[in-house]
């Protein structure tokens, strides 16, 4: 990568991720992790994007080896869990459950003229809560400290999960 | 960092962001890269003293 290269090529992301609905090969999909977290809090440092995708092909495998392949065809390359563009590494997985209503909420926004879906913050505080490691704690603090968050719609997304915010 | 502070950069814009993200990351790896250089003249010098004891003490036969 070179120094005046973007180091986070997230349009281009967003773009592919598109491309990916247009060929049918996804049903949906939107921005989550880290990336969708510094939408609505400060900046800080993080090594790869998630992009959570609602598969159109329903087995076992969400149609995981198509997405690669159309991707590699496009010049992305592929490391372990990871594909890469532009030596990024992205990594797409598929949607069930909360993460799939994550998909289906997520607030639309234009990055670089490119549309796309973000997670809500809501949403993003009740993933963390349902995973629960250390990183994810202190990012719903950093959420609630620093994000609009709808009380209403998050108190309601935890009591569907049958979720609960740690103790402050 | 104060929290007014933390807030208002949580306000810019999202390719602002991103962008600063990118900037912390090539610091990290910047700082990764001077690490690993010191660690690395630290143990030339370490294998250097350490021959240079050998070569002053008599091993024991």
């Amino acid at each position: 990568m070179s120094d005046d290269s973007p180091t986070i090529p997230l349009a281009d992301v967003l773009r592919a991720a598109n491309e990916l609905v247009s060929a049918g090969l996804i049903e949906d999909y939107a921005l989550g992790g880290a990336l969708a977290a510094i939408y609505y809090v400060e900046p800080f440092t993080t090594y790869d994007a998630d992009i959570i995708f609602i598969a159109k092909d329903k087995t076992l495998s969400a149609g995981i080896p198509a997405i690669y392949a159309y991707l590699q065809s496009k010049g992305w390359r592929v490391e372990r869990e990871h594909l890469l563009v532009n030596d990024f590494p992205v990594q797409f997985l598929a949607a069930s459950g909360l993460t799939e209503e994550a998909v289906r909420d997520a607030k639309r926004i234009e990055y670089e003229g490119v549309p796309a879906k973000v997670f809500r913050p809501e949403h993003i505080i009740a993933i963390a809560a349902s995973v629960g490691r250390n990183k994810d704690l202190a990012r719903i603090d950093q959420m609630l400290e620093q994000a609009e968050i709808d009380r209403t719609r998050l108190d309601d997304i935890l009591a569907r999960y049958n979720l609960s915010l740690p103790k402050p | 960092m104060k929290t007014d502070m933390r807030r208002q950069l949580a306000r810019q814009p999202f390719e602002e962001k991103i962008r600063k993200v990118g900037q912390l990351i090539r610091l990290r790896q910047k700082v990764k890269t001077a690490e690993l250089n010191v660690s690395e003249e630290e143990a030339l010098l370490e294998s250097l003293d350490e021959a240079e004891a050998e070569r002053v003490t008599p091993k024991l036969q």
